[in-house]
């Protein structure tokens, strides 16, 4: 045992990743993977944001005669309770579903980098400042916390997004700080110091560098989770006001049509499943390229 | 070690106020007064001079922090207020409803040890071979499926069409195996591929390099080393699935009708039982805390690296 | 109808079985004597599987209150739909009222009330229900609800051997339409609050043998029933709030009988042999207030009429099943629909209406402006109400034909309505209200329609017509019950011409059990449902 813990000790130390942009010893399959699923979350991304321009009717629309038909040509995806076309609902409800998770994910993932960062690098009492408050916002699951809040401040997707958002950022803020904390007692930056780069310097040169590779993957990662969230909120009632088309809400009005007209379900679950899956994927890609602890 | 224990017990309690304030300002928060709420409740549309009394007595119009630390005595003392839907106090529902839900999470922590644990360790035994692709494809799966989706899809398939169990689940070992499989399924997928990467990379250690250059046994490597090592990253991830079951008890409660506080949460939201959310909150954070500081004690105990640090310093 | 006829017959059967067992005496002989007469029914064919206890269903509730004092709130109606609860008089099917525990009355004078309590009722306790019990039950009520003492106005009550007298402080034409109400349901007031909330003393077919709030209720047949043997020993009661959760558990096989089943899932149970289906057209209406207060758009008659004009009822109808609803009275109750002028669908006329009135699309963004040009924006709250979908499907509904001509509306789906509602804050929200929960159109109208009674807290629209008052007060002195559906009709009309509030659909009542549950039938007035006649194979 004595020795396995020396030799882990000395790994640790010399376990410092190499900056970003630098992958070691990449091998084709792994790049081929990465930009694969880089297009699948490109298409994904381009129908969050644009896919409303290819919706064949308008989401809001109401067609009684139409309702609950099954897929056909007129409507690929089938229509709701009340003949909505469920195609352009769904497209639609991308920008809605997903294009706020995404910024919110943007956000957050930078925000708590930036504290992170600074907390780890300073230290001294800011630094327990800053612990002890993702501590106390640490201590609600984060679905209990925008359970909390949307119960409090009443039901809407944006109150549930920022509940969320309220939680998660101290993740990336407790992982930047962790890996700020490590890299300020390095050698090389001493040395910056002594070579006469000054703070801001170091942090974007050095410290940087080093925590965005991290901070990439996890807020890959998070895209789905926070996705599944919301949708699971909106399926509570909590996030989504009608008619707005949502995805998590759509399968909230399709609960009831599970046996009846089953494709309402089915198709706004599988726009979920889908966008998380590739973002997933990415995500796990993209830490088999810039983690080279696997390979 | 007992210094330790002590530290973090003196962290704790900062935590819990912290946790208690915060609860305390997002029920300011609301837009419902809660002077107006009590005559509302009695269906009664009071005078705006009486509503100003009322506030008085209730000491609103008192600093929010006066209003706290009152507040705070109260819970401390066991004081939550009283639920008003349920028209009981929100100590009797919270005692009434959450060993049905501790129930379920307990149940499911053990199904996701038990499950996860063996998949994780087979997929990073045989990596890049078929058990692991299969186990990494269908944890993906797992991962990215909507909890309630499943519930949905699960509830109908065998309750519904096979009838092997039941759609409102009751408090039995058959009643739990629906709402316990929707809520460990992603929960083991995600495990499983987290406990595959700490023991990959202890796998790629040094030390495991030097013992297979040695000759030892890969066998003998995996059990005797590298899983000893590998517990603790797992035993964190044990502390914080806590929270991913009691957050998601409240959707698959829901789905299932079952008992427990998950269920009496969203209840208390459509009627803005504001008592009950508080309640509800505060307990959820305590637990969840409690735990992880019971985790954060035994990986102490459990890791000689930290251990050893300690020492030299 | 036809299983409709099917449970008179069979009520009429066991009340024939009763008579004969009452006429040979003494209970114990009862099963004997109903043998030896020959006619050997399905009641007492199964007495022998009553004492196995093994006649018992499972039933699904989409709510079962915090507790059952029949006096609190609205828990009354839950007491009633167990079967637990009896008051002095009782609803048919045609909401025309029938004796109950009193089997007389009558109207003295305007002010003055004679009731006979029939001479062999008790408590499922034992205790003799005798007038004196029925006095302390319904001041209790009153002096409880204020909804109890509003429909009853009592002055003074005089309890004398089986005969009540009830004083009222004036004229109460409704009084015994409104007894029927479940929070008059008679219960033994000697026990304590304790036991009156979980398992209270009343004398109905079924007694309380154990309760849990909001969860479940045990019961077990009442062996000292007045009213005949019970087709059941015992019945499983479970709260189910979800619609879809509770035809699943039918399905399933775990529930036998539940109601209040979406018309869309519906489907799935008729045309199966596994299942009855019992629908009847229930005097629930689906309104949307409108706000006639003037910090609302809505304050405008002109613009009320064109959205009135707008919403096409008909197909509403078909998306959540139900009929069109023609006055603020379902065309379940005898109010006289049939001679009042609806409004129908007619785009047309509401774009001229609107364009008279000078709603204009001023800034081109395809929705009118406001005549003072200001942005007209209707919102409009929706409730989930008993966990049924159709609340959003109409909203949803609403919204779009709205839009057809040309109006803004926006939906906020809301889980506190009242909050908005004390608040004043909205534009219209949504009910599926009971039209008349007494059989009486009184009630209804004076709560929602005038400012009248002392708390006139349900009328939350600031809707105000001298004639309505005018009609309430007639009503409240005309003792002839055809004489009261006129008054209620033209009511009605005046609703309807004033735009009062969209009357969108009367809704079905639906109600699903497993092929071997007999005698299930949805009553029309939705208090009631577990009744004596329910049984099994």
């Amino acid at each position: 045992m004595r020795e396995e813990m020396k030799i882990r000790l000395r790994k640790k130390k010399s376990g410092l990743r190499k900056p970003w942009m630098k992958p070691a010893k990449t091998k084709k399959g792994k790049w081929l993977r990465f930009y694969l699923c880089l297009l699948a979350v490109g298409i994904v991304l381009f129908t969050a944001f644009f896919g409303r321009y290819f919706a064949p009717y308008d989401p809001l629309a109401t067609d009684y005669a139409a309702k609950l038909s099954p897929p056909s040509i007129a409507h690929p995806f089938g229509t709701d309770n009340v003949g909505r076309d469920i195609l352009s609902r769904i497209l639609y409800g991308a920008s809605n579903s997903f294009a706020l998770t995404f910024l919110m994910i943007v956000i957050v993932s930078v925000l708590g980098t930036v504290i992170g960062m600074i907390s780890g690098f300073f230290g001294g009492l800011l630094d327990t400042v800053i612990m002890r408050l993702t501590d106390i916002l640490l201590a609600f699951p984060d679905t209990v916390f925008a359970i909390a809040i949307v119960g409090m401040i009443g039901p809407g997707l944006l109150n549930t997004v920022v509940a969320l958002a309220f939680v998660w950022w101290t993740k990336y803020a407790r992982m930047a700080r962790g890996l700020a904390a490590t890299i300020r007692t390095k050698d090389y930056i001493t040395e910056a110091r002594f070579g006469g780069v000054g703070t801001a310097g170091i942090l974007f040169r050095y410290v940087l560098p080093n925590i965005v590779p991290q901070v990439v993957i996890m807020a890959t990662l998070d895209v789905g989770g926070m996705m599944l969230a919301l949708a699971g909120l909106s399926f509570l009632g909590l996030a989504s006001q009608p008619p707005a088309p949502e995805w998590g809400y759509m399968l909230y009005e399709g609960k009831s049509y599970l046996q009846t007209a089953p494709w309402i379900m089915i198709f706004a679950g599988l726009a979920i499943f889908i966008t998380v899956i590739v973002f997933n994927l990415l995500g796990d890609s993209l830490r088999d390229i810039l983690d080279p602890k696997e390979s | 070690m007992l210094k330790y224990i002590f530290k973090r017990i003196m962290q704790l309690f900062v935590v819990l106020l912290g946790v208690t304030f915060l609860t305390f300002i997002i029920t300011q928060a609301a837009p419902s007064d809660a002077a107006e709420m009590k005559y509302v409740s009695m269906g009664m549309m009071p005078s705006a001079e009486l509503l100003e009394k009322t506030r008085e007595e209730m000491g609103l119009n008192d600093p929010v922090l006066v209003q706290y630390v009152r507040w705070l005595d109260n819970v401390l003392h066991g004081d939550l207020g009283e639920s008003s839907k349920f028209g009981e106090s929100v100590w009797t529902q919270m005692t009434k409803k959450l060993p049905m839900t501790l129930k379920l999470a307990g149940v499911s922590m053990v199904v996701l040890v038990v499950i996860a644990f063996p998949l994780g360790i087979l997929s990073a035994v045989k990596k890049n071979r078929a058990a692991d692709y299969v186990i990494r494809f269908l944890s993906f799966f797992g991962i990215s499926m909507p909890n309630f989706w499943l519930a949905l899809l699960l509830m109908y398939i065998f309750a519904v069409r096979l009838g092997w169990f039941k759609v409102v689940s009751v408090d039995s070992m058959q009643g739990m195996v629906l709402p316990v499989a929707t809520l460990t399924i992603p929960m083991i997928s995600s495990y499983a591929r987290q406990i595959r990467t700490a023991l990959l990379e202890e796998l790629n250690a040094n030390y495991v390099t030097g013992a297979r250059a040695r000759g030892i046994p890969e066998s003998r490597i995996i059990w005797g080393h590298v899983l000893p090592n590998a517990i603790l990253p797992i035993i964190t991830l044990i502390g914080l699935s806590v929270g991913h079951l009691l957050g998601g008890a409240a959707i698959i409660e829901t789905i299932f009708s079952w008992q427990g506080i998950g269920n009496m949460v969203v209840e208390a939201i459509r009627v803005r039982d504001y008592p009950l959310i508080q309640g509800y909150v505060i307990w959820m954070a305590l637990i969840y805390v409690t735990v992880n500081l019971l985790v954060d004690i035994a990986y102490r105990c459990l890791d000689p690296q930290i251990r050893l640090r300690k020492r030299v310093d | 109808m036809k299983k409709r006829k099917m449970s008179q017959a069979a009520a009429i059967l066991m009340a024939i079985t009763m008579a004969v067992s009452m006429m040979t005496g003494c209970g114990g002989k009862t099963s004997q004597s109903a043998e030896t007469a020959g006619s050997k029914t399905e009641a007492a064919s199964d007495e022998d599987g009553s004492r196995n206890g093994d006649r018992h269903i499972n039933v699904a509730f989409f709510w079962i209150a915090a507790d059952l004092d029949p006096a609190n709130d609205y828990n009354g109606w839950v007491l009633s739909r167990l079967g637990v609860g009896e008051s002095l008089v009782k609803l048919n099917d045609d909401l025309k009222v029938e004796a109950c525990l009193a089997d007389s009355w009558e109207n003295v004078d305007d002010t003055t009330w004679k009731f006979h309590i029939r001479d062999n009722v008790t408590f499922s306790n034992g205790k003799a229900v005798d007038a004196e019990a029925v006095k302390a039950s319904i001041e209790r009520a009153v002096s409880v609800n204020d909804r109890a003492a509003e429909y009853l106005k009592i002055d003074s009550m005089e309890a004398d051997g089986q005969n009540l007298t009830i004083k009222t402080t004036e004229p109460n034409a409704a009084l015994v339409n409104n007894l029927v109400e479940p929070v008059f349901d008679i219960i033994d007031t000697a026990q304590s609050d304790e036991t009156i909330q979980t398992a209270p003393v009343c004398t109905g077919p079924y007694v309380i043998a154990s309760f849990v709030s909001e969860q479940n209720v045990e019961l077990a047949a009442n062996p000292s029933y007045w009213d005949g043997e019970t087709g059941l020993d015992s019945i499983s009661v479970t709260q189910i709030v979800d619609a879809d959760a509770r035809g699943m558990a039918v399905q399933s096989g775990e529930v036998d009988l539940t109601n209040t089943i979406d018309n869309t899932s519906v489907t799935l149970f008729t045309d199966n042999d596994a299942y009855h289906v019992s629908s009847i057209i229930s005097p629930r209406v689906n309104v949307a207030y409108m706000n006639h207060a003037e910090s609302s758009p809505l304050h405008d008659i002109e613009l009320r009429k064109a959205v009135s004009y707008a919403v096409n009822r008909e197909a509403y109808a078909e998306l959540i099943g139900g009929s069109a609803a023609h006055s603020a009275y379902s065309d379940a109750t005898p109010f006289g629909n049939e001679n009042i002028t609806a409004y129908t669908c007619d785009e047309a006329k509401a774009v001229e209406i609107l364009d008279n009135a000078g709603y204009k699309d001023i800034n081109n963004d395809g929705y009118r402006e406001m005549p003072d040009g200001s942005e007209l924006v209707l919102n409009y709250l929706q409730a989930a109400d008993h966990g049924s979908a159709d609340s959003a499907i109409l909203a949803t509904a609403v919204q779009s034909d709205l839009k057809n001509v040309g109006i803004h509306m926006e939906i906020l789906a809301v889980e506190n309505l009242s909050d908005y509602q004390t608040q004043g804050n909205f534009d219209m929200y949504t009910a599926n209200d009971n039209s008349a929960p007494t059989g009486d159109p009184q009630v209804w109208l004076e709560t929602m329609y005038t400012g009248l009674g002392t708390s006139g807290k349900k009328n939350l629209t600031g809707f105000h017509d001298d004639r309505i008052d005018e009609i309430v007060k007639k009503m409240s002195a005309a003792f002839d019950t055809e004489e009261r559906y006129a008054l209620a009709a033209e009511a009605s009309q005046v609703l309807n011409d004033d735009a009062a509030n969209l009357f969108l659909t009367n809704s079905y009542l639906n109600m699903v059990s497993s092929a071997r549950v007999k005698n299930a039938v949805q009553p029309v007035a939705d208090f009631y449902f577990i009744t004596k006649d329910i049984t099994v194979d």
